[in-house]
């Protein structure tokens, strides 16, 4: 057995060694990108990275940083929290100036460690997790919204569509810190909402199946239902609610992966219609978010993943910032983000700052709809692209 | 009975169906060549991309594809014994099991390669929209899944006992060298009934296709499940694979139905332990081997 484990180890390594990408050019500004690009969430850790080749190109193609051009250096997080730390560590050995990542909470939080320990910034592309930035680290920022987050436009944004016969919520949800973290804020600060919970049903994100799930909560039958989770998972939950006709007055998810992904909607087309979901988007008013979208659409051939944007602009953020310092360095780098204020970008809100944690000050969520087969910005009304439509008046 | 335990225990038992194909294979395998197939979900994954890809490309439905899926499944399995495991027959366990392994990374990669990391859904609608009985909801894919493995099961049973080739597997798989004594080809006949094993997996995953969206790395959710079933069920014992399948995905769903999908695991494994520590050899012990 020992043997045995040893061998599967000592393959393990040298599959972590094969995944190089060596450069030896010294004139370029080396930013790491730690993703997942094999296992179940490499078409995230893709989208990612694609999208921040777009920005680093655009940089590019403007001149670069005072002419020095911009590198990305990519490694393979493989999804685990092992393969992001041994990522992170391989790109501050190739003495990247600052490394982004993760795609999952548990990764991102090994990678802001290793560049805590490096002193290497590191901006996270992807990872919602609360706790993330709470470990006093100096060298870790986030401009997405954090679960907490999520959790307060929940409670926010969920006064705008109450009316008065929603009485009563269920929650299913993954059962990972991202899943557990929004369901519990939300529990906690449930009375803000006037909700009773008649139903909190927790799965594990690599099911196979959510049919006993669904069945429990048609049985639960709740005015208001709250789908957490990953595409795939959420993607099977929506299938098997569509498939057996089963109706809920409201389904609004919170940074739910599927309801948000124009891929759900490119099957269901229209069928869909009144699903919401509170989740980060870009700004479709923006004549940025326009041409990144048809520049991803122009090289992928296909529409850009939303999570993707935050790829983009990671990098448009450190761009931003090694143009506000003189010498090149990881150190002149992080204080150059700390004093970041971006107004010009692709996100729906105000500014791109941070808080000393690390924390983007503006960061929020918006209410997403699905009308007329495609997600629409509802709600805050400054950057809502439509009218909110209730989920009943789609039936009739 | 509530009528919706009733409704999970009726989905527990066409997912349970599913699940024993699947594990039928795996069972197999170990059954007659004593190896545990590592590249099982990957075999699984396989038979899913091939109906997904015929059935979109050519607009057909994914039951038309089937039988390809079954060929290339089949061949694969074939080759994989034929040339490369036949060479390790004699090394040491985990040598082979790392072959196994091996081909899993392989293939899955092969998958990535060819049809990217990005999740493809097979949305037949005749096939998705629920047919109602009563107040039970039936997903005619999931049924079809069910019907059709228990017919590839009493196939397989036929095969294995009513056949030359069948009587050859059997012989194979209890003594090899008095198999070779007697005239049979083992390595033909391992060969073949990698092959057949295969193929279970191949037909389970192409079931399977219409329910879930698939993407490359899919299958080691089913490889632990098909190692439990297979171990429940006495390795090589196919009635066995067949029960504990039903078993599992009973006990996957009334667990999903009362405490939530978190549990699944937990309490399939727990029961899995118990078993094994009251009866070590599984559920059902073959009848064909002569201790």
């Amino acid at each position: 057995m020992k043997n045995l484990l040893c061998t599967v180890l000592i393959i393990l390594l040298c599959f972590s060694c094969l995944v190089s990408c060596s450069s030896t050019e010294t004139d370029t500004i080396k930013i790491g990108s730690v993703h997942p690009l094999t296992g179940g969430m490499a078409y995230e850790g893709q989208a990612l990275v694609n999208t921040q080749q777009i920005a680093i190109d655009k940089i590019n193609k403007e001149g670069g940083i005072n002419g020095k051009m911009l590198e990305l250096v990519v490694a393979d997080s493989l999804g685990t929290v092992y393969g992001a730390s041994s990522a992170a560590q391989k790109l501050i050995n190739k003495n990247v100036i600052a490394l982004t990542g993760a795609y999952t909470s548990s990764s991102a939080q090994i990678v802001s460690r290793e560049a805590e320990k490096a002193r290497v910034p590191f901006v996270v592309t992807v990872a919602a997790s609360s706790s993330l930035l709470k470990n006093g680290y100096k060298y870790s920022f986030r401009i997405q919204p954090n679960t907490e987050v999520f959790s307060k436009n929940f409670i926010e944004y969920f006064d705008f569509i109450k009316t008065e016969d929603m009485k009563t919520v269920a929650f299913i949800y993954e059962d990972s810190n991202y899943g557990t973290g929004i369901v519990d804020f939300i529990t906690k600060n449930i009375e803000k909402t006037g909700l009773e919970i008649v139903g909190s049903i927790s799965y594990s994100a690599s099911t196979s199946t959510l049919s006993a799930e669904v069945t429990r909560l048609a049985g639960l039958d709740p005015d208001v239902l709250i789908p957490i989770g990953y595409y795939s998972d959420q993607a099977m939950l929506v299938k098997e609610i569509q498939d057996r006709g089963i109706k809920f007055d409201t389904i609004i998810g919170v940074a739910n992966g599927a309801i948000s992904d124009a891929k759900l909607t490119d099957i269901y087309g229209d069928k869909l219609d009144g699903y919401l979901d509170i989740n980060y988007r870009y700004n479709t008013n923006s004549e940025e978010t326009k041409e990144l979208l048809s520049e991803y659409r122009l090289r992928f051939g296909e529409e850009m993943p939303v999570a993707a944007v935050y790829g983009y602009e990671s990098i448009m953020v450190i761009a931003d910032a090694l143009k506000r310092t003189d010498v090149y360095e990881p150190e002149n780098l992080r204080d150059s983000l700390s004093s970041c204020c971006i107004s010009d970008h692709v996100l729906p809100q105000p500014t791109i700052k941070f808080d000393s944690t690390g924390e983007g000050i503006d960061s929020a969520g918006v209410l997403i709809q699905i009308q007329k087969g495609n997600q629409v910005i509802v709600y805050p009304l400054e950057y809502a692209e439509s009218d909110y439509i209730p989920m009943k008046e789609n039936e009739e | 009975m509530n009528f919706q335990v009733f409704q999970a225990l009726f989905d527990g038992v066409l997912m349970g169906g599913v699940y024993a194909l699947a594990a039928l294979g795996l069972s197999l395998i170990f059954g007659v060549m004593k190896i545990t197939n590592f590249a099982h979900g990957a075999m699984m994954t396989m038979g899913m991309y091939v109906v997904y890809s015929i059935s979109t490309h050519f607009g057909v439905s994914p039951y038309i594809a089937l039988p390809v899926s079954i060929l290339a499944l089949f061949i694969v399995g074939y080759l994989l014994q034929r040339f490369l495991i036949t060479r390790i027959s004699n090394a040491p366990a985990h040598n082979q099991l790392l072959l196994t392994l091996g081909v899993a990374y392989i293939l899955e990669n092969t998958i990535l390669a060819i049809f990217t990391p990005n999740y493809k859904t097979l949305n037949v609608e005749s096939l998705s929209t629920a047919i109602r009985i009563g107040k039970l909801t039936v997903n005619p894919a999931k049924l079809i899944a069910f019907l059709v493995a228990l017919v590839v099961t009493a196939l397989i049973y036929l095969l294995l006992y009513r056949t030359f080739i069948g009587k050859a597997i059997r012989a194979t798989s209890q003594e090899r060298d008095g198999a070779r004594l007697m005239g049979i080809v083992v390595n033909r006949t391992g060969a073949i009934a990698f092959g057949i094993g295969a193929l279970c997996t191949g037909i389970a995953g192409a079931l399977l296709t219409p329910v879930l969206s698939i993407y490359p790395t899919i299958g080691e959710t089913f490889q632990l499940k098909c190692f439990v079933i297979a171990v429940l069920g006495g390795m090589g014992n196919l009635w066995g694979a067949l029960i504990s399948g039903l078993i599992v995905g009973v006990v996957e769903m009334l667990t999903g139905y009362y405490l939530g999908g978190s549990w699944s695991d937990f309490v399939v494994y727990i029961v899995f332990v118990l078993v094994l520590f009251i009866k070590p050899t599984g559920l059902f012990e073959r009848r064909n081997r002569r201790e």
